[in-house]
């Protein structure tokens, strides 16, 4: 089945700003937002856009999930109702963590401490904030769980299970309890600098976010006269049965997880003019996924541009999967692709590779204008989308 | 904890509590009753908490039936001074 499904609305926050627009032009400027090691939403402030009760009632990835959604229901031109009966409409925002308590202390419980720690509540807000009736869940794959709520839902939407989707992914886990895990576990850089794909790459480095997109069929944007985005054309996926924390290091599975994506959207290697990995900067990630790519991708790997943004925006574990959705579609729709901030010396280990290390003009293939982004989430969750230019 | 609390501490509490509950500030005066009061029972429940654990006093839920913000405020002032 290669039916695509139309995006007609994006929003997002990031820790490079409040909205897709200003992540797009920070990532082709070249510009980073991790500071001192971390990646912090430093320019949202939930009072500017959410009540008090609302703010009090949602956890921080809730909150920033619900700020992005507006900024993506406004742009597909659903602020003033909903296009499609409230039932026939989905919504999926996947999280790692959830609402990760700031203190795991039991004395520290409120009545809102299970409402707010819940994967779901995301969803659940957003649902309740737009009336939206359909089902709606939390995707849970840790980083590719954004990109499973993106997968899922073009999936509804095609079978005309759902006409549309409010989906994403949202993630705020930089509390003292996750930060200090991640980097007992060795992931978390010691050196603070996030450097996808380089000699020197010692891990990743925290981020926060969230990015919402409005999926649609395409027939049922042309009919009210949508502005259609992009195209969500493939989504594949995979288990690696490895390792609850390490990737399969044969990168067999994720590499299934991209085929299928492509054979999904019905697209070839060579069709494909973008690759935003999911290139976290640890040793292990970046190694295993360049295999799985090449697995999949084959000779045709190695003259695609590609680049990790987890270098300017950090790790944004479940967010990652639709915020890297959100650049890829903007890349591929201004035709420019962002770099991988700070790569100056690639590891000549990954082998042959067209890294792109300042933002740099697309060149559209045979059959248009087509990208590819991949989640490989702990627990060994592969994600992997094909988007398109509208 | 200080030793005494005055109703006028707990009264803040209560308004800053209600203000977070998404309650219009000036409907919460002292004579409000919590039923007229646009706040549901999780609200309830946080405030309960909150005065719990600020004051170390437990009030029933059911206690805040056809009571006004003063009244509680008063009762828990009075409690805590025990």
């Amino acid at each position: 089945m290669t039916l695509p499904v139309a995006v007609t609305g994006v929003g997002s926050v990031t820790p490079l700003g409040v909205g897709a627009a200003v992540l797009a032009s920070r990532l082709v400027a070249g510009e980073t937002a991790l500071v001192g090691g971390d990646g912090r939403c430093v320019e949202f402030d939930a009072g500017e856009f959410l009540t008090r009760r609302e703010s009090r009632r949602n956890a921080r990835f809730a909150q920033l999930a619900l700020v992005a959604a507006d900024e993506a229901v406004h742009q597909a031109g659903w602020s003033n109702g909903l296009p499609y009966p409230p039932e026939e409409i989905l919504c999926i925002v996947g999280t790692g963590l959830g609402g990760a308590p700031e203190s795991p202390q039991g004395t520290d419980a409120t009545p809102l401490t299970v409402p707010l720690m819940m994967a779901n509540s995301a969803a659940a807000s957003l649902c309740t904030r737009y009336g939206i009736r359909g089902e709606s869940f939390a995707t849970s794959g840790a980083c590719a769980a954004g990109a499973q709520a993106i997968g899922v839902a073009m999936g509804a939407i095609r079978r005309g299970e759902a006409a549309a989707a409010v989906v994403g992914g949202a993630e705020a886990a930089s509390v003292p309890l996750i930060c200090e895990s991640f980097a007992q576990a060795g992931a978390l850089s010691p050196t603070g600098r996030c450097v996808p794909f380089g000699a020197d790459r010692d891990g990743f480095v925290m981020g926060e976010g969230a990015g919402i997109l409005v999926l649609e069929s395409v027939a049922g944007a042309r009919a009210r006269g949508a502005e259609i985005l992009g195209l969500v054309m493939g989504y594949g996926a995979s288990s690696d049965a490895h390792h609850v924390t390490a990737p399969s290091p044969d990168g067999v599975p994720a590499a299934q997880a991209m085929r299928r994506a492509l054979a999904d959207a019905g697209v070839a290697p060579e069709d494909l003019c973008y690759i935003n990995t999911h290139g976290t900067g640890t040793p292990l990630n970046d190694e295993a996924e360049i295999r799985s790519l090449r697995l999949a991708l084959g000779d045709a790997l190695a003259s695609i541009p590609l680049s990790s943004t987890k270098a300017a925006t950090g790790h944004l574990f479940g967010a990652g999967g639709a915020v890297e959705s959100i650049i890829t579609l903007a890349a591929l729709r201004g035709g420019t692709a962002p770099p991988t901030y700070g790569l100056s010396e690639p590891d000549r280990r990954l082998g042959e590779l067209d890294h792109v290390l300042s933002a740099r003009a697309l060149k559209p293939g045979p059959s248009g204008v087509i990208g590819l982004s991949d989640s490989l989430g702990f627990g060994g969750h592969n994600s992997v989308l094909v988007l398109g230019a509208p | 904890m200080p030793a005494t609390v005055s109703t006028e501490a707990v009264l803040d509490l209560i308004r800053t509590e209600l203000i977070d509950s998404g309650v219009e500030e000036e409907t919460i005066t002292p004579e409000a009753k919590f039923d007229d009061l646009d706040i549901d029972s999780l609200d309830a429940a946080e405030l309960m908490a909150t005065i719990k654990r600020k004051f170390h006093i437990t009030i029933p839920r059911a206690e805040l039936a056809d009571v006004t913000v003063g009244q509680l405020a008063a009762n828990v002032a009075e409690k805590a001074g025990l």
